[in-house]
């Protein structure tokens, strides 16, 4: 049976575990701490009395990345949202990170959290959300969902923020390869101002690339439609052994960022987040992605992982 | 959600968003503005604020020489607005017929590096309620409180503009542009003294007060204001003898399904504004340690 650890700084734990995976789950932004197979960490690790360094692991609701000053317009009406970003200026990454979720559903192998979005500065919708956290044998399944409980129709996106790797693996000796051709060129605040092909440029992914030569920080999106449930990014190891991000394709848009800072315990390091989104950065002002719920209607998509050994 | 509180003939309705109190009735007579919908409440109506009340100057302070940088809820004043949990929806702890305690978890997030298990218990009594908040610290290193809320006050349904405000308390805050507070200074021979019983038609005020004398004080509460109607009807706040301060809101555009009108926010309080910064009135909770404190209301009609 699963067990709760306490965590203050998760509010608690949930542990999961099947045959030859394990992952624990914090209550506070429905954050992912750690994930293995067999043994092989596929994620990099919340330590348990600090927060997510640098956003690891948590949901990013009802929008991921950020919203340029924290404002959008509604109907012919400017929305302000709280700035949660002061240094930028900016609303960034959703309503929800420092949200205890609560435990919906659980059982051995997977646990469903929901959190309530109540209308708030900027924010004139209800919204009911949940993630779901299932373990697969070879990784995890991770479903987001979404329930318009207010009376007009409300705005939705959501992410999430993994940063993987592969077991002990210095991050910087694993290629990252990624599927998409375009991306989102961003100005000095990070916010998004046109869309570029990949091609010719430092961004292009589309071919395994070793870690230690890219730095960015950009969301790549698609000209044409993916559809279904794809494969998307792959992390490799020299040795063979794998891991593969799927989509399914209301995940329509993938940031990824290479901090060369990111904190270990055995000091700071290269770290990758590939973040599966549902709408851009700065979505609620470029609508690119942007989900509209009807009254009572309802949203759902999933990612995940899964890892594949050295042959 | 929405839970109904009921005993005898008090009434009240609190929701489990920013655990407000939606609304507060004795005989059908409402001591609060009641909540009408599920939006944003106008004015902040109602709701709770934890760990703070009112706000923090350009959402910067300081902690054991280490800048903490919050978010920013008020951008057009620059400051962190009435805390943390405004718009969290609190868990069901418990609950009776006319009583219930709602939870909420404050994780640490920028400029808070604290952990704190809080709860709010609303609890009818024979001529109102009783509310408790509770905060226990979680955290490894010892963590500042204070805790405000923010209702509205009525005396049925007598016009609000109407009703004498006494307030029993000798300083106020004066504040800058920002309604950052610059001072505590005497309320003596101000327009901002309310000791008399002013009418509320004739204050304009977003006001903290200091130096509360309770009145009739009894184990260890005491009367901090209260509104009377011109036929003797009165609505009552106290407050435990430790929350030193309230502030004072009216507004000409409170919206009612009959259209914008006066209303009068009387907020119990145990720190005045920007305490994290000035440290005035701070709780400090030792690592496992708890802190609890009530106010409440109370109605007694026209005859008495």
């Amino acid at each position: 049976m699963s067990s709760d650890a306490p965590a203050p700084f998760s509010r608690s734990r949930i542990v999961l575990h099947n045959d030859t995976a394990q992952a624990e789950i914090g209550l506070v932004a429905a954050v992912l701490c750690s994930l293995t197979v067999d043994g092989i960490r596929l994620t990099e690790t919340v330590p348990v009395d600090g927060l997510p360094p640098m956003g690891c692991g948590i949901v990013l609701a009802p929008w991921p990345n950020r919203v340029r000053d924290g404002r959008w317009q509604l109907d012919g009406e400017t929305q302000q949202l709280d700035l949660t970003e002061p240094a930028l200026g900016n609303a960034s990454h959703g309503l929800l990170r420092n949200t205890a979720y609560r435990v919906i559903e659980q059982a051995p192998d997977a646990v469903t959290l929901g959190a309530f979005i109540a209308p708030q500065h900027g924010w004139p919708f209800a919204l009911e959300t949940w993630v779901r956290y299932q373990l697969e044998p070879d990784g995890l399944t991770v479903t987001h969902g979404a329930r318009n409980t207010g009376h007009g129709p409300a705005l939705w996106a959501v992410g999430a923020h993994p940063y993987f790797r592969i077991g002990e693996t210095p991050v910087e000796q694993l290629t990252l390869t990624l599927d998409r051709p375009e991306y989102l060129e961003l100005d000095e605040r990070l916010i998004p101002v046109r869309i570029r092909p990949v091609s010719g440029t430092p961004f292009d992914l589309r071919t395994p690339r070793l870690l230690a030569d890219i730095d960015v920080n950009v969301a790549y999106g698609d000209s044409e439609a993916f559809i279904g449930r794809s494969e998307v990014a792959w992390l490799e190891s020299s040795d063979g052994s794998r891991l593969a991000l799927w989509l399914d394709e209301e995940f329509s848009w993938i940031q990824v960022y290479t901090p060369a800072s990111f904190p270990r315990e055995d000091g700071e390091g290269l770290a990758v987040a590939i973040e599966p989104m549902s709408a851009a950065p700065d979505a609620l002002n470029s609508r690119r992605g942007l989900s509209t719920i009807p009254p009572g209607g309802e949203w759902q998509a999933s990612w995940g992982v899964r890892y594949t050994p050295a042959t | 959600m929405h839970i109904l509180l009921e005993s005898g003939a008090v009434r009240a309705e609190i929701d489990t968003v920013a655990a407000a109190l939606r609304s507060l009735t004795v005989a059908g007579a409402a001591l609060t503005e009641p909540r009408l919908d599920d939006d944003l409440p106008p004015f902040c109506n109602g709701i709770v604020l934890a760990p703070w009340p009112n706000r923090v100057r350009d959402a910067k302070w300081m902690l054991d020489g280490t800048a903490q940088q919050l978010d920013i809820t008020e951008p057009d004043r620059g400051g962190a607005l009435h805390g943390l949990l405004q718009f969290a929806d609190y868990e069901v702890f418990a609950r009776s017929d006319d009583e219930v305690t709602l939870s909420a978890f404050i994780a640490p997030q920028h400029g808070w590096p604290f952990a704190l298990e809080t709860s709010v218990t609303y609890a009818l009594t024979h001529d109102g309620i009783r509310v408790t908040h509770a905060a226990t610290n979680v955290s490894a290193r010892r963590a500042p409180y204070a805790v405000g809320t923010h209702p509205f006050l009525r005396v049925g349904d007598n016009p609000v503009e109407q009703l004498t405000l006494t307030v029993p308390a000798a300083t106020y805050f004066e504040v800058d542009e920002r309604l950052n507070p610059t001072a505590e200074s005497p309320v003596e021979g101000t327009l901002s003294d309310l000791r008399h019983g002013p009418v509320v038609g004739s204050l304009e005020l977003d006001t903290a007060y200091g130096s509360l004398t309770h009145a009739y004080p009894v184990d260890g509460r005491g009367v901090s204001a209260w509104l009377e109607a011109p036929d003797g009807a009165r609505t009552t706040l106290w407050q435990d003898l430790d929350w030193g301060y309230l502030q004072v809101f009216t507004t000409s555009s409170f919206p009612r399904p009959d259209g914008l009108g006066t209303a009068v926010a009387v907020e119990p309080m145990t720190a005045p504004p920007d305490a994290l910064n000035t440290g005035q009135g701070l709780i400090w909770i030792e690592p496992g340690a708890d802190w609890s404190g009530s106010w409440g209301l109370g109605y007694r009609g026209p005859n008495g």
